[in-house]
């Protein structure tokens, strides 16, 4: 499959996957509108409970127009994303983005996506907002494959001298075959394609590490031990 | 007797809401929030109707049907689905679904096919 097919496809899968979030949000905004006009005659007739009701209405509301918000305002920095090229781009973003479009997989498989996010500022790195989430996205994807469903994923951004490492893990090893092998080294395109690499570690078969350079540090290649050490971090659990 | 209507959703919202609006009309509506506790209530009370998502995570709709209609084959299930892809279609008749919907549905039309699938239960049973 080309780039540009594997490019096309990943947008795809986001775009659907966000649509049917905002169609669930949208299907609890009907019905509460249905449920306001069940409530108002009661309200109009002095119904204090009825009142009430439309009060909480109000907030109910209020929660769907905010999660249909964030699903709008990710989805147009995803889109404008495609445009921006390699540059360089804040890696919480590309937590974050990823997390986000990667939740309603998550739901489906009953895992939990936890994110740790340092405290302090974190540098922009090298390369493309767009592949690099690409990758990431691909990363919690090919651990959902793998994952007893139920658990948990973790996906951890850290600061390094020379760059930002983010750690995908779960407590059950990636799948074995070739058809995850396929997408690892898609995965590993990607990096490679914005001068990031990644890592996997025999100790922990359930653990995927992306090193990505900062865009004004001082080295931005990365010595093949000071990688092996990024893959060994202690667990995180 | 009021029609007993079984509504399954992951989107506890959606259940509640829908829940409130089906009991203003006379229906006994009951809610489940995923297709493992659908399966529990359909085996601990009864119902003439269930009212099914097909998305859902873990237990999905098609799974959840199939296993509603081999212990409980006289129960109708109207299946409910966002984006209403032809093949779910198929394999809900295949797997007896008495009619398929696509969100969002009027509550009205809702209601219509309720009671159409209740009477068609009825008239098997008779």
């Amino acid at each position: 499959m080309s780039t540009v097919n594997r490019e096309l496809r990943y947008f795809g899968r986001v775009l659907a996957g966000q649509c049917h979030e905002l169609a669930n949000a949208l299907n609890i905004a009907h019905e509460l509108c249905g449920l306001h006009e069940d409530t108002l005659p009661r309200a109009r007739e002095g119904d204090a409970r009825a009142v009430e009701k439309l009060g909480s209405l109000a907030q109910r509301f209020a929660a769907q127009i905010a999660r249909s918000n964030a699903i709008v305002r990710s989805l147009g920095h995803f889109a404008h994303s495609v445009d921006e090229g390699p540059l360089e781009c804040d890696p919480r973003e590309i937590v974050e983005r990823s997390v986000f479009f990667a939740a309603c997989q998550a739901r489906r498989r009953q895992t939990e996506l936890r994110t740790i996010l340092p405290e302090g500022v974190i540098g922009f790195v090298q390369g493309s907002q767009f592949q690099l989430q690409q990758a990431a996205h691909a990363g919690i994807e090919l651990l959902l494959e793998g994952v007893t469903e139920g658990r948990r994923i973790t996906i951890r951004l850290a600061p390094d001298p020379a760059g930002a490492v983010i750690t995908l893990e779960s407590a059950d090893p990636l799948p074995g075959n070739d058809v995850a092998a396929g997408r690892l080294a898609e995965i590993d395109a990607l990096l490679h394609a914005s001068g990031c690499e990644v890592r996997l570690t025999a100790s922990n078969p359930g653990r995927i590490v992306f090193f990505l350079p900062y865009s004004h540090g001082d080295s931005t290649v990365l010595e093949p031990h000071t990688l092996a050490a990024l893959a060994e971090v202690p667990d995180v659990d | 007797m009021p029609l007993r209507v079984l509504f399954v959703d992951d989107e506890e919202d959606l259940v509640s809401t829908v829940v409130e609006r089906l009991e203003l009309r006379g229906i006994e509506a009951t809610g489940a929030v995923s297709g493992e506790q659908a399966l529990t209530l359909v085996e601990r009370q009864p119902f003439d109707v269930v009212l099914l998502d097909v998305r859902m995570p873990g237990l999905g709709g098609l799974e959840v049907i199939q296993r509603i209609k081999r212990t409980h084959p006289d129960l109708e299930v109207i299946l409910l689905s966002g984006h209403g892809a032809r093949e779910d279609v198929e394999t809900g008749r295949r797997f007896g679904a008495f009619e398929y919907l696509q969100k969002p549905v009027d509550l009205e039309d809702v209601i219509a096919t309720l009671h159409r699938a209740a009477a068609r239960r009825e008239h098997v049973h008779r």
